[in-house]
C-alpha cells in the first residue's frame, strides 16, 4: 500500500540543508515547507506546490520544476541553472529576480520575456 | 386497661412509618453499597485503561528508537526495515506522524551517504521520499 504521510494534511516540512540529489518528490504538497540550501540539484519537482516555501539559496541546477506552484515561494539566491520550470506557476519575474537563472533554466516565454525587460 | 389500649394503638399507628423509614434507610445503605462497588468497578476499569495506554505509548516510543538506530546501519535491508517499520507506526499510531516525518526530514538532511549528481538516489532514500509524498496521493486528495 502506497501511502502519504504528506497526504490532505499541509505539514510544513523541514528539509532545510537536505541532501535530495535527483530524488523524485513529484505531485507533493510542500506548502510552508523549508528548503533552505537544501541540495536539489536534478530533483524532480514537477507539480509540486511550493506555496509560501522557503526555498532561500537551495539548489535545484537542472531540477526538473513543470507545473510546480510557486505561490508566495521565497526563492532569494535560489540556484534554478538549467531548471525547468515550463508551466511553473504563480511564479513572479519578482521571484525570479531574487534566483539565480541563467540562459540553460526553461521559462516560459512570457516569463523570459518580462525578465529579460529590466 | 383502656390507657393499654391507647398505648397499643399509638404503638401499632407509629410502627407503620417506623418499619417505612427503616425500610428506606435499608434500602439507602444497599443502594450506597453498590454505588460504591460500581464507582470501585469503574476506578479499576479507567486504571486498566490507562495501563494499556501506557503500554501501548511504550511500544510505540520502542519501535520508534529502535528504528531511528537502524536507519543509520550500514546495511541497505536494515535501513529499509526501518522505514517499513515507520510506516507501520504511522498505520498504528497515527499521532505520531509528524514525529516520524521529522525523523525522516532528519535523515535526508544527516544522511552520511551522498550520490553523484548522475546517480539516482539509493533505495532507502527512494523509499523515505515515497512514503513522504506517496506516488498515489494525486489519486487520494
Amino acid at each position: 500500500m502506497n501511502r502519504s504521510l504528506l497526504k490532505n494534511e499541509v505539514l510544513a516540512i523541514d528539509l532545510h540543508g537536505a541532501y535530495i540529489r535527483r530524488v523524485s518528490l513529484r505531485g507533493a504538497i510542500l506548502d510552508h515547507a523549508n528548503l533552505t540550501g537544501a541540495d536539489c540539484k536534478g530533483a524532480d519537482f514537477s507539480s509540486t506546490r511550493l506555496r509560501s516555501a522557503i526555498l532561500r539559496n537551495a539548489d535545484f541546477a537542472n531540477a526538473n520544476l513543470r507545473g510546480a506552484d510557486f505561490e508566495n515561494a521565497e526563492l532569494d539566491g535560489a540556484n534554478l541553472s538549467g531548471a525547468d520550470l515550463t508551466g511553473a506557476r504563480h511564479m513572479t519575474v519578482q521571484q525570479l529576480r531574487a534566483a539565480i537563472v541563467d540562459s540553460e533554466t526553461i521559462l516560459s516565454a512570457e516569463l523570459r520575456d518580462a525578465l529579460l525587460a529590466r | 386497661m383502656e390507657w393499654w389500649l391507647r398505648v397499643a394503638e399509638i404503638v401499632w399507628k407509629l410502627s407503620l412509618p417506623l418499619g417505612g423509614a427503616v425500610g428506606l434507610y435499608l434500602t439507602y445503605l444497599r443502594v450506597s453499597a453498590a454505588n460504591r462497588q460500581a464507582e470501585a468497578q469503574i476506578r479499576q476499569a479507567d486504571a486498566s485503561t490507562r495501563q494499556a495506554e501506557l503500554g501501548r505509548r511504550k511500544q510505540a516510543t520502542d519501535i520508534f528508537l529502535q528504528a531511528v538506530g537502524q536507519l543509520r546501519d550500514d546495511k541497505l535491508e536494515v535501513r529499509l526495515a526501518a522505514i517499513y517499520t515507520l510506516r507501520k507506526l504511522v498505520d498504528e499510531f497515527p499521532e505520531d506522524r509528524a514525529m516520524v516525518v521529522a525523523l525522516l526530514a532528519e535523515h535526508l538532511r544527516d544522511n552520511p551517504r551522498r550520490w553523484p549528481e548522475t546517480d539516482d538516489p539509493p533505495a532507502d532514500i527512494r523509499e523515505i521520499t515515497r512514503l513522504l509524498i506517496g506516488s498515489t496521493q494525486k489519486d487520494e486528495q
